[in-house]
């Protein structure tokens, strides 16, 4: 669900970006950016850690949401805004002799680079999840590997011993319940 | 005797990573960056050598990560770069960087610098864009090229280990319930 909120709030500042002039000189950034910012709502919310390969995989699903919308918002209407530019480019492309399919038409060729557009986007998302995971997920870094549990405190008859009636850890021979035979 | 802490292994810790993994990981992101910027570089080198549908794919391609705008490109044979110049300079910063970490440091080392390092790499981007934006500075291609190219190169320092670290976690494998080092 973040990825989706992400990704439209991606499309939203894309399309201004391509209003506004110089605006979108910074497009390349935002499925970056999505990547990143859907890491850091996930740890925000969850509070779980995110290794690099969670954080890719984030990202990557942020940057399909974003060229999802974007094949279903932007596309068209980039075809509305540009279709006599890219029918222009069609037909100048016919006249130096490519052999195009006649079914292929400026609305087709629209749908064929929004995919096309979908698996950059998925691209840098995943390039974004990854520098996420790494500034957002717990810890000083990603090689940090938080899962590994820490020894049992009585390990090797050390002096911690734990309370009267919990169980006890490897070794401890006493009041355990793992395999105490009760 | 008993076995002291600092020899226990977690059932879950990893095995030692061997540095052929991490290569392979610096080799697929050093091969997917110099394909994005060859990508770059070949969509005018295509349109002037006649592949004019190859060049319409390329630039049409990469229209959805940026302007395109000819006056704010590179030009290159006659045609301009499928990306701006401050993308240009953010694809290949990240590309120089990944080429050159593994003379930076060991690629085997998966921590990443302070996010505060992030921030100082996208100051200059920030600062050259802002100033463009508002008129106080009229920015250069050559500015907006080497402030992306700080920013991409600093990039490489945090997608490189990350890489890596997915490699490892790949090619790790739990030891088994009995991973206690007890000599």
């Amino acid at each position: 669900m973040a990825g989706l909120g992400v990704g439209a709030a991606i499309i939203v500042l894309s399309l201004i970006g391509s209003v506004i002039p110089g605006v979108g000189c910074c497009n390349c950034l935002l499925p970056i950016a999505a990547g990143i910012l859907a890491v850091y709502l996930y740890t925000k919310n969850s509070h779980a850690t995110v290794d690099p390969k969670d954080g890719a995989m984030l990202g990557a699903i942020a940057g399909a949401a974003c060229g999802l919308l974007n094949l279903i918002i932007g596309a068209p209407l980039s075809y509305f805004v540009n279709s006599a530019v890219m029918q222009a480019q069609f037909a100048q492309l016919r006249d130096q002799g490519i052999n195009l399919p006649a079914s292929l038409t400026g609305f087709a060729l629209v749908i064929v680079f929004g995919i096309i557009g979908a698996v950059v986007f998925t691209i840098l998302s995943t390039i974004g999840g990854l520098i996420g995971s790494a500034i957002f997920g717990k810890g000083t870094g990603v090689g940090g590997n938080p899962n590994v549990p820490p020894p049992p405190p009585n390990y090797g008859g050390g002096s911690t011993q734990p309370p009267a009636g919990t169980p006890g850890g490897y070794g401890s021979g006493g009041g355990g319940t793992y395999g105490s035979g009760s | 005797m008993p076995a002291s802490p600092d020899s226990y292994v977690s059932p879950f810790a990893p095995r030692e990573f061997s540095a052929r993994g991490a290569w392979t990981a610096w080799a697929l992101v050093a091969g997917v960056a110099l394909l994005w910027l060859g990508l770059i570089v070949g969509a005018p080198l295509a349109a002037s050598a006649g592949h004019e549908a190859t060049a319409f794919v390329i630039y049409q391609g990469l229209k959805t990560v940026c302007h395109q705008m000819p006056e704010r490109a590179f030009w290159v044979a006659g045609h301009p770069l499928a990306v701006c110049a401050r993308c240009s300079g953010i694809y290949a910063g990240f590309a120089a960087a990944v080429l050159a970490y593994p003379l930076s440091r060991r690629l085997q080392r998966t921590e990443t610098p302070r996010r505060a390092w992030l921030a100082l790499a996208l100051a200059p981007t920030a600062f050259d864009f802002t100033l463009g934006i508002t008129g106080l500075w009229a920015n250069t291609h050559s500015s907006r090229f080497l402030t992306g190219a700080w920013l991409g190169a600093w990039v490489a320092f945090y997608v490189v280990p990350g890489a890596v670290e997915i490699a490892r976690q790949r090619g790790a494998r739990p030891k088994g319930l009995l991973a206690f080092d007890q000599k």
